[in-house]
């Protein structure tokens, strides 16, 4: 949260000078914007993060109109997308499933509505956000892969404001203003879908249920000149349910209440208590036959945060006490009735210092210490080479069952090779050399058949017999950029390696037993490349080239023979290219095209007969590839003038008139533009009598045109 | 958008297991279960376990596959029923090999039982060796096949006979589709563990199977639902008045209900069925009780939901 308070800390600075003028603060929020951009990347000691830009993120075309950040960013260097239909992303090898996305503070959990198709963040809530590429600072924790770590937006101190949204298949309102002028504010903003207000127009769907909904709401309050309060609450839900038949519903929450204290010059404190819930419910009624099976991760935790600024250099200390409560999956049919349920104490305690060592060499080094203790109160046990049970036991309530303690190292270096920003030349040509090492490590563990993530998605958590994941990478990359920031560039190679990834035994999928442990073998995983990125950030034509080459490899004993194969992700090429071009005050253009080499799938390498089916003969995992993916996106946006709006807002400031100016915005986007079909999922078919085996590649979006509007005052 | 490569004629495709309604536990039913029961295409739509995925799939192609070759492997599929035995040994066929099964004569096999019984069981024809040995309720019998060097090695407890209690026909309606299901139910044998395998032939060729253990209900009304073709359709999955429906229901034990659940699963996990034999061939044995239910498709019969 180093970067959100940061953030934070400035606006806290400048409000006083912004006094009412809501001109001002927007101004200002723009500079902020673009300071951070090239700039931080190529200064910044931490390696491997990207402080995200929203607005240009969300300038990318997107998928049913809907600005969408878990969609931008996987067109960001050395991130892939799960699927077509998912809002995941994956980084440097890593699966959606080992990343953790924080909103302030608090972990969400499956990011996504309707299966993916959408992302769980309205984008009109966010304020900030940064993404690490597993290479944390000490700090952030929990995650063995990427951390995306989103700070919610406050509201308008000054004066009330907001907005509206209808797109293809959602609309969205936010309103935002002051409780107290200057010193208190709220936002809320609403996001719904609304194709079943269609369905129950139809005579066959209208007894049909498909929606989802989310609400962010945000209140801070100034307390003094040194404190202020935050209070923090997302929900988002999703239902599908097809009459009383089947039902499926997920949904997520998270919540914090922080306090931030400064001591004076840039050092502060942070205090927060913070719940996050994330819950699956689903069923089937039909024919006398009824089941229904529920699952849960439910944290709450206390977070203490230290940031000390000296002089040249800065350290951030503190801890966080969590409980877990995860309920993998509770199953009832007929009069069966199954759950495996766990609870953890979960411990971490940080400090990391960034030193200006000379003008030219900035160090950061941390260290983590991570204690995750499993509690009895459920059944634990041992296991037969072959997945069997052989042992219970049975520990007393809140009786620590086990310590796992990990200890994460942290360090990243950043050598400047050209000369650094002086009086005479305030934006000089930049070039950096950065270095870093990190260790993170994750207890928390899904568990997918697939490679998206779903609402069937089964968790467990470190225990006797599940250790935690521990991942560790090295990073060297040369960032550079030219004079004020037009153009910026990088190449980053990588290296990580992790212990205890899980993946299944063969024959057993998520159902086979109610106990995870059965169902899983532990074994490790290595992920390397290289990651290219241009950048021009100035002018008309803005927008960058993102280049990735990488191998992901897992290799697991009872696995594929105990060979290495390709990881399900594992994808050689990646490149996305991505184009906004300004093309009248009103109008802009924007365009992506993303290129993937086909990913890694297991296909039969024979077959046969048994109980007079054909069945198929596997000899290796994931050795074959799908074709190749790519599509290009395009969109166009209207809005109404922004510099005569913006000139009319200043004569009315000077004039002393208040009145609100309203802003209305067109987005039309094209996604997929040539209507290539791309492989979502391969299925293999036979005739009877096994002959002519057909391989068909299903595909879920061709051209998809969309339109939005969007309205703020 | 909605479905339209699944509407094509689909003629020759590979039986696929039925709807996994009743494999292993109910989080399958419900995931990859419900939308398979929906939808006809079971081993398809069990790979996404998520509805509306489904209803976006707009386009479906074939692909060229290099498949890789690979030494063939031998296949024991063994069966001592309450009737007789056959052991059928076979090899994998290569990907792109569009024989039919290849044959292994030349093995020896051998059965023996906890009850004494030991027993060489000659071969007959096409890869098949055949006995007129029964099981016995109780008794475990140990399969031993001797093939060019390989040793193979399984064994399988005779289990009761099952018990039929109704078959029927039933329409279900869900959104705009109307799906016949065919609703069997079993009694339970009383006060012990059981697993069952029903397989569905029609006209003589394979049509739907599916396991199914006792758990969920155990002493009492076992229920199996198959899904058999979607109102409209015109794939070759589709019932025709007469049909023949000959259902095989068998009382399997453990070790060949964990065999056939890994099989119907291979689809969704890419990965051979749980190993029965040692010896590292493919396949299985069973020592099973077998009865056979057979009854005509008439249209008038299927009741409505």
């Amino acid at each position: 949260m180093l970067t959100g308070s940061i953030l934070l800390t400035a606006f806290l600075a400048v409000s006083p000078s912004s006094s009412s003028d809501t001109i001002r603060t927007e101004r200002l929020e723009e500079v902020i914007v673009t300071s951070n951009s090239a700039r931080q990347r190529v200064m910044s000691v931490q390696a491997g993060a990207e402080q995200l830009q929203l607005k240009e993120l969300t300038s990318a075309p997107s998928l049913f109109g809907e600005n969408d950040i878990m969609r931008a960013i996987q067109l960001l260097p050395g991130i892939k997308s799960e699927s077509d239909a998912s809002s995941s992303f994956q980084v440097r090898g890593g699966t959606a499933a080992q990343n953790l996305v924080l909103f302030d503070q608090s972990p969400v959990r499956n990011v996504g509505h309707l299966a993916g198709l959408f992302s769980a963040f309205n984008d009109d809530a966010l304020g900030n956000a940064t993404l690490y590429k597993g290479l944390l600072p000490a700090q952030y924790g929990g995650a063995s892969s990427a951390v995306l770590d989103l700070t919610g937006r406050t509201g308008n101190k000054q004066g009330l404001h907001g907005g509206a949204s209808i797109g293809l298949l959602s609309a969205k309102a936010t309103f935002e203003g002051p409780i107290v002028k200057d010193k208190a504010s709220f936002l809320i903003t609403a996001r719904r879908s609304y194709m079943d207000a269609f369905l129950k127009l139809t005579k066959d769907f209208r007894k049909n249920t498909l929606y989802f909904y989310d609400i962010n709401a945000k209140l801070d309050w100034t307390i003094g000149r040194r404190d202020q309060l935050f209070l923090s609450f997302f929900t988002g839900r999703d239902r599908t349910a097809i009459e009383d038949k089947i039902d499926i519903r997920w949904r997520n929450l998270a919540a914090s209440l922080k306090w931030l204290h400064h001591f004076g010059g840039d050092s502060y404190s942070q205090s927060t208590l913070l719940y996050s819930d994330y819950k699956t419910d689903n069923g089937i009624d039909f024919l006398g036959m009824n089941l229904w099976f529920d699952g849960h991760i439910r944290q709450a935790s206390f977070r203490q945060d230290f940031h000390i600024a000296l002089d040249r250099h800065e350290l951030d200390a503190g801890l966080q006490s969590s409980i877990l409560n995860v309920k993998s999956a509770e199953w009832q049919f007929v009069n069966k009735h199954e759950k495996e349920q766990r609870r953890a104490w979960e411990n971490a305690a940080w400090v990391n210092g960034i030193f200006q060592l000379s003008p030219r060499l900035t160090a950061s080094a941390g260290i983590r210490l991570s204690m995750f203790s499993p509690l009895g109160g459920s059944l634990y046990y041992d296991l037969e080479d072959n997945g069997e049970i052989a042992w219970y036991y049975n520990y007393g309530s809140n009786q620590i069952v086990k310590t796992h303690l990990t200890i994460e190292p942290r360090a990243s270096l950043n050598l400047s090779l050209l000369p650094s920003p002086s009086t005479l030349h305030p934006q000089p040509s930049t070039l950096s050399l950065k270095l870093a090492y990190a260790r993170t490590s994750q207890n928390i563990h899904a568990l997918r058949n697939q490679n998206t993530s779903t609402p069937f998605d089964r968790y467990t958590i470190s225990s006797n017999i599940v250790k935690p994941e521990i991942a560790d990478q090295v990073s060297l990359g040369l960032f550079g950029m030219t004079p004020n920031q037009a153009y910026d560039f990088s190449i980053e190679g990588y290296y990580r390696k992790v212990r205890n990834v899980l993946d299944y035994r063969d024959g057993k999928s998520f159902s086979s037993e109610i106990e995870i442990e059965r169902l899983i073998l532990p074994g490790e995983g290595k992920g390397y490349g290289v990651e290219f990125s241009a950048r021009k950030n100035t002018g008309r034509l803005t927008g960058w080239l993102a280049y990735t080459l990488s191998w992901s490899k897992t290799r697991i004993d009872g696995v594929n023979q105990g060979r290495w194969y390709n990881a399900s992700n594992d994808r050689r090429h990646d490149i996305s290219i991505v184009g906004n071009f300004k093309l009248t005050d009103r109008w802009s253009l924007n365009a992506a095209w993303i290129y993937y080499t086909g990913q890694a799938f297991t296909a039969p390498s024979g077959k046969y007969q048994i109980e007079d089916n054909w069945v198929y003969y596997y000899a290796e995992r994931n050795g074959y590839r799908t074709p190749d993916y790519h599509r290009l996106d395009v969109s166009a946006v209207y809005r109404s003038s922004e510099e005569r709006g913006k000139r009319k807002e200043e004569r009315d400031y000077l004039e002393g008139r208040r009145r609100r100016r309203v802003k209305t915005e067109w987005v039309f986007s094209i996604y997929n533009l040539y209507n290539h079909y791309n492989p979502f999922l391969i299925n293999f078919e036979d005739s009877q009598n096994g002959a002519r085996t057909k391989a068909k590649q299903y595909s879920l979006f061709g051209i998809v045109p969309s339109v939005s509007f969007n309205v703020k005052f | 958008m909605f479905f339209r490569g699944k509407r094509k004629e689909e003629r020759g495709k590979r039986i696929l297991p039925s709807t996994p309604l009743a494999h292993g536990t109910a989080a399958e039913r419900t995931a990859a279960g419900v939308i398979s029961f929906l939808f006809p295409l079971s081993s398809f739509l069990s790979k996404t376990p998520f509805l509306l995925i489904f209803l976006l799939i707009s386009c479906e192609k074939e692909i060229t596959l290099d498949y890789h070759q690979v030494e063939p492997i031998y296949v024991v599929e063994a069966a001592l029923s309450n009737t007789n035995t056959t052991i059928r040994i076979s090899q994998t066929n290569n990907m792109d090999d569009n024989s039919s099964t290849s044959t292994v004569t030349q093995a020896k096999v051998t059965i023996s039982g906890s009850d004494g019984t030991n027993l060489t069981i000659p071969h007959n024809r096409n890869g098949f060796y055949t006995s007129t040995l029964r099981g016995t309720a109780g008794i475990e019998y140990t399969l031993n096949v001797d093939l060019d060097g390989h040793h193979f090695t399984s064994t399988s407890t005779m289990q009761k006979a099952p018990m039929l209690k109704s078959f029927r026909f039933v329409w279900m309606k869900a959104a705009s589709e109307r799906i016949l299901l065919g609703d069997l139910r079993l009694q339970d044998i009383m006060n012990e563990d059981n697993w069952y395998f029903l397989h569905i032939y029609r006209n003589g060729i394979g049509y739907r199977w599916a396991v199914m253990r006792d758990e969920q209900n155990p002493n009492k009304e076992l229920q199996q639902l198959f899904t058999f073709f979607r109102e409209g359709s015109n794939d070759s999955d589709v019932l025709q008045e007469g049909d023949q429906l000959r259902i095989l229901i068998r009382a399997i034990d453990q070790r060949a209900y964990d065999y056939l659940y890994s099989m119907q699963l291979m689809d969704n996990t890419g990965t051979n069925p749980i190993a029965n034999f040692t010896g590292g061939c493919l396949g299985y044995f069973s020592a099973y009780h077998q009865i056979v239910y057979n009854c005509t498709y008439h249209a008038a019969d299927a009741e409505e939901e």
